[in-house]
């Protein structure tokens, strides 16, 4: 991200409103992280792909075995290298390969979700949701979904560290 | 305080007891310090050593901590506040801790416990030489100067807004003269002081966790005075992978907090030592209320009792999901 | 040529003597005048905070507090908790290696007490030992003036006395400062300090009575120190306590914490780490501590100082047995910081006083 090197990037809302304007100069695009459990969602995002669904290219996918797996660092610690948002699918209630691996996962992610609205960092920039494996376009429209509402966020200034 | 005598009488009475029929190899408990408001954990192992225990409002530090390095099988004694003993009962859930091992001796909580940090504050940093107790009333004398200042003022802030004064798990229990209350007059919520933070807007919320962060230096104390952070290696200090490079940006304060937070969702039973034990002074505590708020609000538990399941590692059918992104 | 050895004689001998009084509210104009041409580091007014620390100037408003000693030491001003070594960049097929760029200006850390002045001795000394000196750290030293304040009202937990050093010392310092309550004595104290002289040309001399008051007041400080100790033999006694079971007495109620390193002024270790992505990056020096569990973690997994114990031990042997052995100094100044800031309240004179007890024994 040449636009945030070298910057004082800890949130200085009166400054973020400048480089807001200075965004729209430079085509910038959102970055998301996607993280996928195995057996359902990457498989649904598989599918999307295979069906020849058009969803926008700026998601870079990371295969973790469940959405179980994901501890809340490494969320916390995308957002710190520079990710735009984050987005972490599982397998639909009741569904998991691992049978309860999604229902931790639920629990997890709602104290995140909790904990960073609650120290004033914008909605939206995490995200979660459950695809199945027969779910290309569910996946495909929740894609664009998470990607047009960070476009609307503008780039991530939060945690990002200084370079 | 008279009250405070008596109930350190009887402490001493049951900590004899303990001693001298040698139910266990020593009794944790306060004793002195060399500073004037400051105690010091005190391991009582000799009945000469009974008369150095001192209970008062600056007990400041959860005891427990010191019984995490024990090895199993020793008895140990142990004299602890309400918010301690739910610690305790979570490191006991944890199978960290056998609980035939201690002997638990309950003490009612008066009004709480002072922060040395906010007295610190509100004279200025200057060091006081002594102080004297007029009913609630503390006054601070010094070099220069001669304050007072009311009890509420210095008081922790969870002991502020505590409703929980009883021992709810002893062997022994001290018992109060008379019934304790709260310092605030009046009936309040338990989580008062996170509601009227979250009536804040983001970027005020934003701006208070900056502005106290920023004083942080990673000193690990809050870490290291907490008894729930136990940890062989902490996340912080783990070396494959390195998550954080303690270097002196805002970002890295900012998700150690996070994380530990995160770290203690459904454990912390805040008996505020971490905030107390901050050589900086940072105002920490909000972030760990919320947890238990946040908890009783989605799942319906906040205080968690001898045997019953952890809240992280448990789970519902229908917990709530409200904000997972759906399709159109 | 003549007239010319003649002068330089002269100004030798007024830097000895240069002794002014300054009236109580003339200070701030000092320090005023010192602000036109100096980057000024001064003590912070705390109201309510507990930040009292001290603040580089910025404005010309400015009033000198009343304070014994302040929480924080100065120690960041010359060895910063974080400080970047040097940048390295990804060209095509090449490593670009960048400096660090810094102009350092002249600085004044004004109204230092004398055991923070003593603790740049002793960081001056680790930073210079061996074959190179640390650029990083002489870079500013260099360049930074110290104008003490000498200590009316030591602390409760200052112990000064004890480890060689005074209130009323002024080794370290380029100039101190007496405050005899009505008046400043202003005394140059070393070459370099001879640049204030035209600070505080217009000032008179001092005389015999303003001397005699500053000794009488030097005395009454030192009696306000309530702890002694006699230190003379702890390197020996230190000697034969290494294995020693008093440690695992004393070290019981420690955290492990590390608030002492991080607030003593004369502790100095530091970690290197890189902060980098794969086009380039940064070297970067930040304090550690010798309490953390992972200090002597070694990448074979096993760790010496795997106990509070053995850390606890460390701490005291570094600051008053190795320093002894490899500087001939002591390696604590006194000052009784990390006395206030403990969460468990462990006192170092406790510990001192215990280890000199049992080597009596012994």
């Amino acid at each position: 991200m040449s636009l945030n090197k070298g910057e004082n990037t800890m949130v200085d809302t009166e400054k973020s409103e400048k480089i807001q304007v200075m965004i729209a100069d430079e085509n910038w695009e959102p970055k998301i992280i996607a993280f996928l459990c195995n057996w359902c969602s990457y498989a649904g995002a598989d599918l999307a792909g295979v069906s020849r669904i058009q969803y926008p290219p700026n998601v870079r996918v990371v295969r973790v075995p469940c959405s179980g797996r994901i501890d809340p660092l490494f969320i916390l610690k995308s957002l710190q290298v520079g990710w735009d948002a984050v987005l972490v699918s599982g397998c639909h209630p009741g569904d998991c390969h691992y049978i309860s691996g999604n229902y931790y996962a639920r629990r997890k992610f709602s104290v995140l979700d909790d904990l960073l609205e609650f120290i004033g960092i914008d909605k939206g920039r995490v995200n979660f949701s459950w695809v199945s494996a027969a779910e290309g376009e569910a996946f495909a429209q929740i894609i664009r979904k998470v990607t047009e509402r960070t476009r609307k966020l503008g780039p991530n200034k939060i945690f990002k560290e200084e370079r | 305080m008279k009250i405070m005598e008596e109930i350190r009488k009887s402490l001493k009475e049951i900590v004899k007891s303990l001693i001298s029929e040698k139910k266990v190899e020593y009794v944790l408990g306060f004793e002195e310090g060399t500073l004037p408001l400051k105690s010091v954990p005190f391991y009582i192992e000799k009945e000469e050593d009974i008369d150095r225990l001192i209970w008062n409002e600056y007990c400041n530090l959860n005891l427990v901590k010191f019984l995490l390095e024990e090895p199993h099988g020793k008895k140990i004694g142990i004299i602890l506040k309400t918010c301690e003993i739910r610690s305790l009962i979570v490191l006991i859930n944890e199978k960290q801790i056998n609980r035939e091992d201690i002997i638990i001796i309950g003490v009612p909580c008066s009004y709480g416990i002072i922060d040395f940090n906010k007295v610190s504050k509100l004279l200025g940093g200057k060091e006081f030489s002594e102080f004297t107790k007029h009913g609630n009333d503390y006054i601070f004398k010094g070099v220069d100067f001669e304050k007072t200042i009311k009890l509420q003022d210095i008081l922790s802030d969870s002991c502020v807004y505590c409703k929980d004064k009883k021992p709810i798990e002893y062997d022994y229990l001290v018992k109060a003269p008379n019934e304790f209350k709260n310092i605030k007059e009046e009936d309040f919520d338990e989580y008062l002081d996170v509601i009227e933070f979250e009536k804040k807007t983001p970027k005020e919320r934003w701006a208070y966790f900056k502005k106290e962060l920023e004083k942080c230096t990673l000193c690990m104390a809050c870490r290291n005075a907490c008894p729930l952070c136990y940890c062989k290696t902490c996340f912080i200090d783990q070396n494959q992978p390195q998550w954080f490079d303690k270097t002196d940006d805002l970002s890295e304060k900012m998700l150690f907090h996070m994380t530990r937070a995160i770290h203690l969702a459904g454990r912390c039973t805040g008996c505020e030592a971490c905030t107390r034990a901050c050589p900086e002074g940072i105002d920490i505590h909000l972030l760990y209320k919320k947890l238990r708020k946040m908890t009783k609000d989605r799942w319906n538990v906040d205080k968690i009792g001898l045997g019953e399941p952890s809240v992280m590692g448990s789970y519902k059918m229908d917990d709530p999901q409200e904000f997972m992104v759906k399709e159109d | 040529m003549a007239k010319k050895t003649k002068k330089k004689k002269q100004t030798i001998e007024t830097i000895e003597t240069i002794e002014k009084i300054i009236p109580k509210d003339k200070l701030d104009s000092l320090i005023k005048g010192l602000y036109k041409d100096f980057k000024l580091i001064v003590p912070k007014e705390a109201k309510n905070e507990i930040e009292y620390d001290y603040l580089e100037l910025d404005k010309e408003e400015y009033k000198f507090p009343e304070y014994q000693n302040l929480r924080v030491s100065p120690k960041k001003f010359l060895f910063p908790q974080k400080e970047v070594l040097y940048s390295f960049e990804k060209e095509a097929k090449k490593i670009l290696i960048k400096e660090k760029e810094e102009t350092v200006e002249d600085q004044i850390i004004f109204g230092i007490r004398s055991c923070d002045a003593r603790s740049y001795k002793i960081l001056d000394t680790f930073f210079s030992s061996g074959k190179y000196n640390d650029p990083y750290y002489f870079s500013k030293r260099n360049k930074t003036l110290l104008i003490g304040l000498a200590c009316n009202e030591p602390m409760s937990t200052c112990f000064c006395t004890s480890v060689g050093g005074d209130p009323f010392s002024s080794e370290g310092l380029d100039a101190i400062i007496y405050d005899l309550d009505d008046k400043y004595i202003f005394k140059i104290i070393s070459e370099k300090g001879s640049v204030f002289e035209k600070y505080v040309k217009e000032y008179p001399n001092v005389n015999k009575a303003d001397l005699k008051r500053k000794e009488e007041r030097a005395s009454s400080a030192r009696d306000k120190i309530k702890f002694e100790i006699n230190l003379d033999n702890i390197e020996k006694d230190l000697d034969g306590l290494f294995e020693s079971d008093i440690w695992s007495k004393v070290s019981q109620r420690c955290l492990s914490c590390g608030a002492c390193s991080y607030i003593c002024p004369t502790c100095h270790c530091f970690d290197v780490q890189d902060k980098s992505d794969k086009n380039g990056g940064k070297r970067v020096r930040i304090w550690d501590n010798c309490q953390a569990s992972i200090f002597t973690l070694e990448a074979s997994g096993h760790n010496p100082r795997n106990s509070g114990r053995e850390r606890t031990r460390q701490r005291i042997y570094h600051k008053f047995n190795y320093y002894l052995k490899n500087y001939k100094i002591l390696g604590c100044v006194g000052c009784g910081r990390c006395i206030k800031v403990c969460p468990t309240n462990r006192d170092i004179r406790e510990t001192l006083k215990t280890v000199v007890d049992v080597a009596e024994k012994v």
